[in-house]
């Protein structure tokens, strides 16, 4: 792991400290690391959603489940490829 | 039941994508399990078919759809080299079937529970460890 200094805003910093003396994480470095792993799915939603956007969900549900049958037969054929 | 000290919890394909694409049960587990004592599994299987899914959507919303997986990288991931060893056996317990590499993962020691909105597909000892996403919300 590598290490960077980061500058917090007072009210942020309080917060953290606040959860790891509640004992929610060990120490601030992991409550950081684990909030900034939180970001990334959040983040993963936010561009899912632009993707769907008016998109019917059970339309699109059939049509990856017609694709995930042709991976799989795919991966089948490989799988026994010589 | 499958224990561990914080929950691995495997969604499926059709529900991470529900998850990520609109509001409801899906979502509402993924939002749990980022709050939570959980921790979210994904295979290399699983975003490999979401990757292949979004093949036929428009370029615009394929990019954002493409940098959505990106950002799961983050996530627990499962390789092919890890679930792989446990085919044959998923493929006794649910047939040669699109789930089947699914079924493998769950089958590894990676998971302790498999969400997925089609419990009859994967049939196992344990039916605990096979929650649909209301079932998991039920159980926090």
């Amino acid at each position: 792991m590598e290490k960077v200094q980061v500058r917090f805003p007072r009210e942020d910093l309080k917060k953290i400290e606040k959860e790891v003396k509640e004992g929610k994480y060990p120490n601030k470095s992991e409550a950081i690391r684990d909030k900034v792993r939180k970001s990334y799915i959040l983040e993963a939603v936010v561009q899912m959603r632009r993707a769907t956007e008016g998109i019917d969900r059970e339309e699109a549900l059939e049509k990856l489940e017609e694709h995930r049958t042709e991976k799989y037969e795919e991966f089948k054929e490989s799988e026994s490829a010589p | 039941m499958k224990s561990s000290k914080r929950a691995r919890v495997l969604l499926d394909t059709s529900t991470l994508f529900s998850a990520l694409g609109w509001s409801g049960a899906p979502f509402e587990v993924l939002i749990k399990i980022n709050e939570g004592n959980s921790d979210l599994v994904l295979t290399d299987y699983i975003l490999d078919e979401l990757s292949d899914h979004f093949r036929d959507f428009p370029p615009e919303r394929r990019e954002h759809a493409l940098e959505s997986l990106e950002h799961l990288e983050e996530a627990s991931v499962i390789k092919e080299s890890e679930w792989k060893e446990n085919l044959s056996r998923a493929e006794e317990l649910v047939g040669e079937s699109k789930d089947a590499p699914i079924m493998a993962a769950f089958l590894t020691d990676r998971v302790d529970v498999l969400v997925t909105s089609n419990e009859s597909d994967f049939p196992v000892e344990d039916m605990e460890d096979v929650q649909t996403p209301t079932e998991f919300l039920e159980k926090l």
